[in-house]
């Protein structure tokens, strides 16, 4: 399982016959070793353009485990992802969510930087004769880019452009952001979970249709209460050739609700056309972008922001908020039972180790070769998660070499 | 009922766990409304909980369905309601009843803490008073928050 290094193998975490090793869920190794792999060189998603108007405007979230500042230029504009940490001793600099600000002045000593990164200001500056300031700016991200209005930065300063990166998935992203007559707005706050579970539990889950029926049955007797008949959701699931998963690519993975273009859920969980998966930690389901943050092998925060449209009514708009906490959010009466059965559960299962080997093999003998490299298979078919943990494997693996 | 003892009726059927009946304290027009963060528009920003009298109908009708994950087994509650202060409401007979909230809940091996303040709207009803508007400002609700689907 593991190398001379002590380091476990990846290659030895997945088998060629769709096993994975359980540990992939617990090891606090193997979470050190993702924060190398997956959150220090690929494209990290960190906010839409709807939440950063004005110069001058910006969010705090995370990169992988490491706090950041998002920030619109006070001066030039330019969108800039900054490590939330004082250069001098450490201290985080801006502690609001989101705000407008030319400056971020650190507490503890007072030091001052412009929302550009520089470092403006050192309180009582004659005992450092020798500071080389420009060195001493908040660390920058090396590269910000957007695509169709999701804002998106890497640790690396080289690589595949961002639309390279999305590849098949830049398609989805785009029918995303023109939800709205006039496009879409990330204006009405985030749901923010937390659970005791590791992170990739809640990417599986978001696209996983086999569980639909199962975890959701309180649900769907409750959409049966009011709409005085069985919903088709399960019908469509294991019957609908329209509804398919698809793998497409760098990790990324879809579950379309017949043609992306014109497909609906029913409207009984948002509007969104399709379930998707952006590698490694965003999400959209429902009628909601899902940012997930690791935190811990065995910690998760996981916030969700309905996706307002922007040229629509506020009726039509605060009817997207209702349809979406009736299922998400803490008190939701969907997203908490995955809570309970796909990450509680699961974590309590997992410390079961005797035989630590779980199955992701459903519909692999089915799957069928798609458009431009795509994997297609049907709708309770583990073909995103194996998409997923493709993706991973190999940035794990190049990552160990 | 006084207005007091609505409120303090109505912990009690929560701890008792006898939704129904917590149920039929509400109006047909009621609203329960559990704001999310500063919680300032619900038009425009979304809730934990913003329910009409249909959908606290669904949550009582999936509590009892025996498939509600995330209660099973059910959380048990004590709510503790204090500083009740009743003042006139806009309409003719309404009251506007304050109080702090205060819900120990426990599930799972583990004791959360839940508390806040509250806000009644209570509208006559026959010889008695229904609920028409119940607002819960959790003090934690703009932090990560993990299973909150019993009823507060």
């Amino acid at each position: 399982m593991t190398t001379t290094t002590g380091t476990p193998s990846p290659a030895d975490l997945i088998t060629d016959d769709w096993r994975l090793h359980g540990s992939i869920y617990t090891s606090p190794a193997i979470f050190a070793a993702e924060q190398e792999a997956l959150f220090h060189g690929p494209w990290l998603y960190v906010a839409h353009e709807s939440e950063l108007r004005e110069d001058g405007d910006y969010k705090t979230t995370y990169a992988g485990t490491q706090p950041v500042i998002v920030v619109r230029g006070a001066d030039d504009g330019e969108i800039r992802v900054l490590l939330n940490r004082c250069r001098h001793r450490g201290s985080a600099v801006c502690h609001d969510e989101r705000g407008n600000a030319n400056y971020f002045r650190c507490p503890y000593h007072g030091w001052t930087y412009k929302n550009s990164g520089e470092l403006r200001g050192i309180t009582y500056d004659d005992a450092y004769p020798e500071l080389d300031r420009d060195q001493l700016g908040l660390v920058r991200l090396p590269r910000v880019e957007s695509f169709a209005g999701f804002v998106f930065a890497s640790f690396a300063a080289a690589g595949p452009s961002l639309e390279e990166y999305l590849g098949n998935a830049g398609r989805y992203l785009r029918i995303v952001s023109e939800q709205g007559p006039d496009g879409i707005r990330l204006s009405a706050g985030s749901h923010k979970l937390a659970y005791r579970g590791n992170w990739k539990l809640q990417v599986e889950n978001t696209i996983d249709n086999y569980h639909f029926g199962f975890v959701h049955r309180s649900f769907l007797d409750v959409l049966a209460d009011r709409i005085g008949e069985a919903p088709p959701i399960m019908q469509n699931v294991l019957k609908n050739p329209e509804w398919r998963t698809i793998d497409l690519g760098n990790g990324h993975s879809v579950h379309e609700f017949g043609d992306p273009e014109t497909g609906n859920n029913q409207g009984q969980l948002g509007d969104l056309p399709f379930n998707l998966i952006i590698f490694p930690n965003l999400c959209f389901v429902g009628a909601q972008l899902r940012h997930i943050l690791p935190k811990a092998a065995d910690a998760t925060e996981v916030r969700l922001y309905p996706i307002l449209h922007e040229g629509d009514s506020d009726a039509d708009n605060a009817a997207i908020l209702r349809a979406h906490e009736g299922f998400y959010g803490p008190a939701g009466m969907g997203g908490a039972d995955d809570i309970e059965v796909a990450f509680d559960r699961v974590g309590d299962g997992l410390k079961a180790v005797e035989e630590d080997w779980l199955v992701m093999s459903r519909g692999l003998h089915r799957e069928q070769p798609g458009e431009n490299g795509t994997v297609v298979g049907r709708a309770s078919d583990e073909v995103p998660q194996r998409a997923f943990y493709r993706q991973w494997r190999r940035l794990m693996a190049e990552e160990a070499a | 009922m006084t207005a007091e003892e609505i409120l303090y009726r109505e912990a009690a059927l929560l701890d008792a766990g006898r939704f129904d009946e917590w149920l039929e304290l509400f109006t047909d027009d009621a609203v329960y409304w559990i704001p999310q963060g500063e919680g300032g528009d619900p038009e425009h920003e979304v809730s934990i909980v913003y329910d009409d009298r249909r959908r606290m109908h669904e949550r009582v009708l999936r509590l009892g369905s025996g498939f509600a994950y995330s209660q099973d087994p059910p959380s048990r509650t004590c709510h503790l309601v204090g500083n009740v202060l009743v003042e006139p409401g806009e309409g003719e007979g309404e009251l506007r009843v304050g109080s702090k909230l205060i819900v120990a809940e426990v599930r799972r091996n583990a004791q959360n803490l839940f508390a806040g303040a509250v806000e009644h709207v209570l509208v006559p009803d026959g010889e008695g008073l229904r609920i028409r508007r119940k607002v819960v400002r959790l003090v934690n609700s703009d932090i990560p928050l993990g299973n909150v689907t019993f009823l507060i």
